[in-house]
């Protein structure tokens, strides 16, 4: 306990000191990768701890963009009240989608998922108002530059990271890994799995619509790719390929496949590749992740 | 008002959509109802299609309308086996995981299916010869169609009436669907599952390189092609219902003609028109038209 | 130390490596060798990335390119507040990008779709003084919407007797522009305006054409008519009924060759190294590197020092470049080059291996570009 305790404050401290140490490109690329991870981390607690596979999460990371895009670029307003909004967008959009979804599972819930995570980017791209298919940009940082905003960032990932995992020990946390383990003994012994379910979408939902808000002023533009499939699958990736089985895995496999994206990207155009494969390794060689790989790699050698 | 030639117009438009997107979606839909893959890649399929029939027709054939006849047959081949590749090689090692693991690795496969198009062919999109230039246009409510579309049209209700025929007349045929509905009895009586299922995909795979080739001279041939025609595709299948044939064919023709009315009626919507229709089907009916409501699998 | 460039596509390239050798092989700019990374447009998520990463880890000095005037449009905001570097476009026609406010970092070297379409009003009030009823297709989004707009504006200007019929948008990339075809018959213009681009463009022609469009409509106008891989890709199937004018931002064969030396000697090179005719986008790229050199030989004349970006900006402003396309004037106040506009009948020519526009009419830039900070499009 006190050894992970000291594990996060010096993950903290060294992520604090990293735009002093390692500059402005280096800055930028994590504080993308920490947004990444925190929407891997918000969908992972529908996936890993709930057991659903959504593959439209992006609507809601899209969903805070847009909302912050929006405020501060077509009506002034500045970031608190932006990010105050995108919450409350955020949340009425999983529950509404959530309402809808939850009563359906496995492949249904999936193919629900995408197609409501469709329309959100048919209306993104027709609808002008939203910037049609080129999207809304010259958002600009609150705080002015982007060392600076890079704090805000770190210390929004950092507060949603702990609500969640709050979250995961509170009695809802054990209720919903009793409905993803076997739903049918959890309703049995008086659960309303799909109000588990349901309250489960909103939390995940919500800290991606943060994520996503939080990404809007980091990037200055949002477009209706936001919205897309492919995100949503980037979401999904990312988590399996950090590990689902941690809370944290997905940020971890957020943090190396960023990285690695702007590595590649600088060396070939053909990066999309290199996802590709990894996507198939893992699932076929290692679908416990990294994280749940090193974990099982740390057991073997304890023996 | 909508002048009525410009909706029987549309109408042949959409009936030429619904000809491609059935191919395709037949394939991904008896693919689920079978083997309980629900096949992402199979755009990918597509997209191989169009590709190899483009390499049939400009380098074996240099673009005469042989060419075509060849590539026809020859390109739907070519996806067969990579189909059987991908069957044996990458699904059948997943089978027992759960449902996530088979929808990641397919998606896997559309990222890697688009990149090694672009390395092989280029990253621009590839122009087919014309086929007009040989079949020529008619006339049809004031407007003029090339045969080739007309073709298209008839290509897909054959196919349509072909694999029905497969489906309910031949042995083959009531095995697959025998598999569909029980895979342990089925094996039981000695027939080889895993056969079953390659030879399943490696249908799809043919019916969907089919579509590819079908719909190159149409639209050309471009990486990122089966993107737009899966999401299409899962909307058909959706509202047709996953794993029936039938429901493919309703929910390919509802899909296209959609597509062409809402480009003359209210062109705003088109886009978000064919998903709302998926949403409230799976809100109504899950199962979709002509879906049956989940057997217990074992 | 070097200077570095940033830039997209392969014709692109094309331009800029004969630009690099030739300004390499003499010298460098006052004797520095220049070198260049190329990062690929093609993922839009991915262009703000690139760009960060090519000036903030790769340390590039000036950015050459774009082609989607979306993404110029984001891309401009990041580069006037952080990363605060010349970024020289060479291919994205936005007038938003130019004229709706100035810009410090921001150039431009190409021709605009402003300047285009107010020219095709031009011809088509010239030519076709009995077209009554206009109608148009684009993609749909800005540059679709925009390009209408500047051309129906002009258009009533120059004749207000014009019906401007409802127009059709479909979506970037459409594989089958049968339903558009269909609709646009129905309406019975005279005067059809297109601002579909890139294989759009040629789709369309090509699937028009053998849907009879252009036995009903006489009168086709497309702005990116002139971009080789357009004119490859249509290939035989120009329209004969109808009369077919395309522009675009450069011409290979304009001006011509025995009257303008620079642009014969440039298609020359570019023919003989890479077998084809030269894209607009090789000639801006290609400009857009000489508009750097001239404008760091120029400060430094001034300074007698190697400059710094504030003073290479101010050589830029004003600056006259002997481009292949004519020469091309940067006007201080927008940052926009300005050069000759034309538009030319697409023809079947056995003597090339793609369609070519013939018969140029040409506008002189005091015609038709309209003043800085000036534009009917909405900002």
């Amino acid at each position: 306990m006190k050894a992970k305790l000291a594990v996060i404050l010096l993950c903290i401290a060294a992520l604090a000191a990293l735009p002093k140490a390692a500059g402005r490109h280096y800055t930028y690329v994590t504080a993308e990768a920490l947004l990444l991870g925190l929407v891997a981390v918000s969908f992972n607690i529908l996936f890993g701890y709930t057991g659903l596979l959504s593959f439209g999460h992006a609507t809601f990371w899209g969903t805070g963009a847009y909302t912050v895009a929006v405020l501060m670029v077509k009506f002034s307003k500045p970031f608190p009240l932006a990010l105050a909004a995108s919450l409350l967008t955020s949340l009425a959009a999983a529950l509404a989608i959530g309402y809808l979804s939850v009563r359906h599972t496995k492949i249904y819930f999936a193919m629900l998922t995408l197609a409501f995570g469709e329309l959100f980017y048919a209306v993104a791209v027709k609808w002008r108002f939203l910037g049609g298919s080129d999207g809304i940009y010259g958002i600009p940082k609150p705080t002015g530059s982007l060392i600076s905003y890079y704090y805000v960032v770190l210390a929004g990932v950092a507060a949603s990271l702990a609500i969640m995992w709050w979250i995961t020990q509170t009695p809802l946390g054990l209720t919903l890994r009793a409905v993803k383990d076997n739903p049918m003994r959890a309703e049995y012994i008086g659960i309303s799995v799909k109000r588990a379910r349901l309250a489960s979408f909103v939390v995940s939902g919500v800290f991606a619509g943060v994520a996503g808000a939080l990404y809007a002023p980091l990037a200055g533009a949002v477009s209706p790719e936001f919205f897309s499939w492919t995100k949503s699958a980037e979401i999904v990736f990312v988590t399996l390929f950090g590990g689902a089985v941690s809370f944290i895995g997905p940020t971890i496999g957020a943090l190396i496949y960023d990285y690695m994206r702007h590595l590649a990207m600088g060396m070939t155009e053909h990066w999309m590749l290199i996802v590709g494969s990894l996507l198939v390794a893992t699932v076929l060689l290692f679908p416990q992740g990294v994280v749940g790989a090193a974990q099982a790699a740390w057991r073997k050698v304890r023996r | 008002m909508i002048p009525i030639e410009l909706l029987i117009a549309q109408t042949i438009n959409g009936l030429v959509y619904a000809s491609i997107l059935f191919l395709v979606s037949s394939g991904l839909t008896m693919i689920y109802g079978i083997m309980n893959i629900l096949n992402l890649a199979h755009g990918s399929l597509y997209m191989l299609g169009a590709y190899f029939a483009i390499t049939i027709i400009m380098k074996l054939a240099g673009g005469s309308p042989w060419g075509y006849l060849a590539a026809f047959i020859l390109a739907p081949t070519a996806v067969m086996a990579v189909g059987a590749a991908i069957e044996v090689g990458l699904l059948k090692p997943i089978y027992g995981k759960p449902e996530e693991y088979q929808l990641l690795l397919t998606f896997g496969l559309i990222l890697i299916f688009d990149e090694v198009v672009k390395l092989i062919w280029g990253p621009a999109y590839i122009n087919f010869p014309n086929p007009g230039r040989f079949l020529g246009s008619i006339e049809v409510a004031g407007f003029e169609f090339p045969v080739y579309r007309l073709l298209l049209i008839a290509l897909g209700f054959s196919v349509a009436w072909l694999l029905w025929f497969l489906l309910s007349k031949t042995t083959l045929g009531k095995k697959m669907r025998a598999a569909a509905a029980d895979r342990e009895i089925v094996s039981a009586l000695g027939v080889s599952v895993p056969l079953l299922f390659t030879g399943a995909f490696m249908l799809g795979s043919f019916l969907s390189g089919l579509g590819g080739v079908a719909a190159g001279p149409l639209y050309t041939a471009s990486p990122g092609m089966g993107i737009d025609i899966i999401v299409n595709s899962f909307a058909v299948i959706v509202i047709g219902g996953m794993g029936s044939i039938l429901g493919a064919l309703v929910g390919s023709l509802i899909v296209g003609l959609t597509r062409a009315y809402a480009i003359v009626i209210y062109p705003a919507i088109e886009l978000a028109l064919v998903y709302l229709i998926m949403v409230i089907v799976l809100l109504v009916r899950p199962v979709g038209l002509f879906g049956k409501p989940e057997e217990v699998r074992r | 130390m070097t200077g570095k460039f940033g830039t997209y596509g392969d014709m692109a390239k094309k331009g800029l490596e004969i630009a690099l050798e030739e300004i390499n092989a003499a010298g460098g700019i006052l004797g520095r060798e220049v070198q260049y990374v190329i990062r690929d447009e093609a993922e839009r998520e991915q262009v703000l990335t690139n760009i960060r990463d090519m000036v903030e880890r790769d340390k590039v000095e000036f950015l050459v390119g774009i082609d989607s005037s979306g993404d110029s449009l984001k891309i401009a905001p990041v580069i006037e507040d952080e990363l605060h570097v010349p970024f020289i476009v060479t291919h994205a026609a936005t007038p938003k990008l130019t004229e709706c406010k100035k810009r410090k970092y921001v150039f431009r070297v190409s021709m605009y779709e402003e300047p285009i379409d107010l020219a095709a009003a031009k011809l088509v009030a010239e030519r076709y003084p009995d077209a009554k009823r206009i109608a148009n297709i684009g993609p749909d989004y800005a540059y679709g919407y925009d390009s209408w707009k500047a051309f129906s504006t002009y258009l009533k200007k120059f004749k207000p007797d014009v019906e401007l019929l409802e127009p059709v948008y479909p979506k970037l990339g459409t594989p089958d522009f049968g339903s558009y075809i269909d609709q646009l018959i129905a309406m019975e213009p005279d005067v059809v305006f297109s601002s579909l681009w890139g294989g759009d463009a040629a789709t369309f022609i090509k699937q028009a054409v053998y849907k009879g469009f252009f036995k009903k409509v006489k009168v086709y106008l497309n702005a990116m008519l002139g971009a080789t891989d357009t004119l490859k890709a249509i290939g035989s199937d120009v329209p004969k009924e109808a009369e077919v004018w395309g522009s675009g931002r450069y011409w290979f064969e304009y001006p011509p060759h025995d009257v303008y030396t620079p642009n014969k000697l440039f298609v020359e090179k570019f023919k003989k190294r890479y077998g084809e005719y030269p894209a607009y986008v090789a000639a801006t790229s290609y400009t857009a590197l000489y508009a750097i050199k001239h404008a760091i030989e120029k400060a430094y004349l001034l300074k007698g020092a190697w400059p710094t970006t504030e003073e290479i900006i101010s050589a830029l402003e004003g600056l006259t470049v002997p481009a292949p396309m004519g020469p091309v004037y940067i006007r201080p106040e927008d940052h926009q080059g300005v050069y000759e506009v034309f538009w030319g009948k697409l023809t079947l020519d056995p003597a090339y291996p793609h369609p070519v526009l013939k018969d140029l009419v040409i506008f002189g830039p005091g015609e038709v570009f309209p003043p800085p900070l000036t534009t009917v499009v909405e900002c």
